[in-house]
């Protein structure tokens, strides 16, 4: 695209923000609280029935599923919108990115500047946005293969199998806290200490709340729900792993090199945005369970807009992207879901 | 006990905010923090004043008066916050457990002018406890002098409706709005007939004398005044001339804007002050004074620079949007000072 259309693309999708910003008001409001109100019911009739499969399995299994919908609700739809300051215009204490924290073991603060700050500005930068393949992985030819590449689909599925414990060591590694040499142009905006004692107690009080408190208060019910609570944070993983992978490593998704983004326009920025990321097709249900990851590209062309919008707004980008023969990268899940698979094993090799 | 075990595992500062939204669906306007008050009674005194009597839910503390609450609304999703006095007397509330607010509707506000909008009878809003150190001395010897303008007469009626009964000593009330505007009249009047030791004088906007021509029949009196801010500087002058106590109740700021012209203003960050201009972000320019503010993408996206504003106007530069007065979060890349502003990192 030259700099014209570029400049024209922008402010097609600049004029989409505003008009979807301006009718931000009750129903969005309204829907927030009205999903934090369903994770609530969820995480606590969950909860009560692990109890009950101490008198049948039946109950207990439908209780880790509440459990497991209650921390991913809470993960995705509430926390890493509320986080990225979707719901700051409410003024309210309880959705404010500033304060909010959530029912997993990263440490929110530690999430949103790794997340909101450097992933979304940077997107796919190689060097930058250390989301691209968490500096586990090699998604790309940017990277110098190594020996270890090879059983990389492996090391994928651990780390979706331990996701919550990825994401939360994640701005650590980043800042080899604990190994590594220490790069010297970083500037921590937080210092060592400080981050190891939030990564410790965090997760500290995750692992107690799971695997000690609750089982505790379960009295001989309590391997049910030890047993429950490790199978619901594993699913939770496993979905949130899964869905965020689709968002940024199908097949077709490009990265960037550290000069794309200097004095980048407007436009560029949400080029490369668009060009980064990828979408799922379900239902309505499907995205709020994605936390609206879903709409990946909207997400990312507009972080702040309220997730309650971004179904509303999806149709009107898409029409935008084709109207400049932008890519639009989506599919069905499984799809998206199987062009990450090739991804991971398609650069595991040289 | 119940407020770490909340923090650690339910990730809320505490129990009510983490119940909130369950217990909204019971109690409209549950909310943590705040007290809930039903809307008794809402209704226009003339086009720039509406009356508002407000039932607080009984564990509320009850007021002193002269003191003013927060009241909090729900607008369109957005809870905003302003601040007013409680234009009735203790003694009322204990009889009728009602408090009334006179508000002046601004017609371009975000906040006034919306409230017969979203509050009809018997809805739900929150206030805080009262506040304020704007009181009657209690058990004091000696004349009053009150001075009061436009809507800074509310603090006023409070105290006199409950403390005229108590004393004998004279009281003298000056009250200056525009010629068929004065509020209460009928109540100050009464009030006036009944109680030989208080006097009541209305007066229009240009009618106001120097402090020492109201002076002539009380003996060294203590001031109250309670207006704009020009004349709460007047008064405060003419007192300190006349060796005489004062008091004030700074009332709400009334601002010019013109976004056109360079302006400069303060920016109040713990105990400094920066000088910054309305032309550039406020990130860029307290960056450039090394205050150390968090910056990350520099494009309102990220809100890493998000931060509390306490007071003062801001405008966001990418809709041109007017924020409000009071406590409100703001973007620091994306906004630029319109008036002196008051923020906490
Ligand atoms: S620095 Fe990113 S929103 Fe201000």
């Amino acid at each position: 695209m030259n700099e014209q259309n570029l400049m024209a693309f922008a402010k097609d999708l600049d004029d989409i923000k505003a008009s979807t910003l301006a009718k931000v008001g009750q129903t969005d409001a309204d829907y927030i609280r009205r999903v934090v109100r369903r994770q609530r019911y969820f995480e606590w009739s969950g909860r009560l029935l692990l109890v009950a499969g101490f008198w049948t399995p039946w109950l207990w299994a439908i209780g880790v599923i509440l459990l497991a919908l209650a921390k991913i609700i809470d993960n995705m739809e509430i926390g890493h919108n509320v986080m990225h300051g979707q719901y700051d215009w409410m003024n309210d204490k309880q959705l404010n990115s500033k304060t909010y924290e959530w029912d997993i073991a990263c440490d929110g603060q530690s999430w949103n500047r790794v997340h909101n700050f450097e992933h979304h500005t940077y997107t796919n930068i190689i060097g930058k946005d250390r989301d691209f393949g968490y500096g586990l992985l090699r998604l790309s030819n940017d990277f110098r293969w190594r020996v270890k590449n090879l059983w990389q689909f492996v090391t994928y599925l651990l780390l979706s199998v331990l996701f919550q414990w990825g994401v939360s060591y994640h701005e650590l590694a980043a800042e080899r806290v604990f190994m590594g040499k220490k790069k010297a142009n970083r500037d921590g905006k937080v210092s060592h200490e400080e981050l190891k004692r939030r990564f410790f107690s965090k997760g500290a009080r995750q692992l107690v709340k799971d695997y000690v408190l609750f089982p505790l208060l379960a009295g001989p019910a309590w391997l049910w729900v030890l047993g429950g609570n490790l199978v619901a944070n594993l699913l939770r993983n496993l979905w949130t792993s899964t869905i965020i992978f689709c968002g940024h490593f199908t097949e077709a998704v490009q990265t960037f090199k550290e000069a794309d983004c200097v004095n980048e326009s407007q436009g560029q920025w949400y080029f490369r945005q668009a060009l980064g990321s990828s979408n799922l097709q379900g239902k309505h249900w499907f995205h709020v369970l994605t936390g609206h990851l879903s709409c990946q590209i909207e997400h990312h062309l507009f972080p702040d807009m309220p997730s309650s919008r971004y179904q509303e707004v999806a149709p009107q980008v898409q029409a935008v992207f084709a109207k400049y023969d932008v890519p639009y990268n989506t599919g069905p899940f499984w799809r998206q879901y199987g062009s990450v698979l090739k991804r991971i094993l398609r650069y595991s090799l040289p | 006990m119940i407020d770490t075990m909340t923090k650690w595992f339910l990730h809320h500062q505490q129990l009510a905010g983490y119940l909130e939204p369950i217990m909204q669906r019971f109690k409209p306007a549950w909310r943590a923090g705040f007290y809930r008050a039903e809307v008794a009674c809402i209704e226009p005194i003339n086009e720039k004043y509406l009356e508002l009597w407000l039932a607080p839910e009984s564990t509320w503390p009850i007021h002193k008066a002269g003191q003013h609450l927060e009241l909090t609304v729900e607008m369109n999703g957005q809870l905003r916050t302003r601040v007013f006095t409680i234009a009735s007397s203790p003694e009322q509330y204990r009889a009728s457990g009602l408090v009334r607010l006179i508000i002046r509707t601004h017609e371009l506000g975000r906040f006034t002018p919306h409230l017969t909008t979203y509050l009809a009878s018997e809805s739900w809003c929150n206030i805080s406890a009262p506040q304020g150190t704007f009181l009657f001395p209690q058990r004091k010897m000696g004349a009053t002098l009150m001075v009061a303008g436009g809507s800074g007469i509310t603090p006023f009626l409070a105290m006199l409706s409950q403390h005229l009964g108590e004393t004998c000593h004279p009281v003298k009330l000056i009250y200056i709005a525009r010629a068929g505007e004065h509020l209460a009249e009928k109540e100050l009047n009464t009030l006036a007939a009944r109680y030989a030791h208080f006097s009541y004088f209305p007066i229009g906007r240009t009618d106001f004398e120097p402090l020492t021509h109201y002076l002539n029949d009380l003996d060294a009196p203590v001031v109250y005044c309670c207006g704009p801010q020009a004349l709460m500087e007047q008064v405060a002058t003419q007192s300190r001339a006349a060796n005489l106590s004062y008091f004030d109740e700074p009332f709400g700021l009334a601002t010019q804007i013109n976004l056109a012209e360079r302006t400069e203003h303060a920016v109040k960050v713990a105990h400094h002050q920066y000088a910054v201009d309305n032309q550039r972000s406020l990130l860029d320019q307290l960056e450039q004074q090394r205050v150390s503010v968090r910056r990350g993408c520099g494009m309102g996206i990220c809100h890493q620079c998000q931060c509390v504003k306490k007071q003062g106007l801001v405008r966001d530069m990418r809709t041109g949007e007017l924020s409000d007065a009071g406590e409100s979060l703001i973007q620091l890349c994306v906004v630029q000072a319109v008036t002196d502003v008051e923020i906490t990192l």
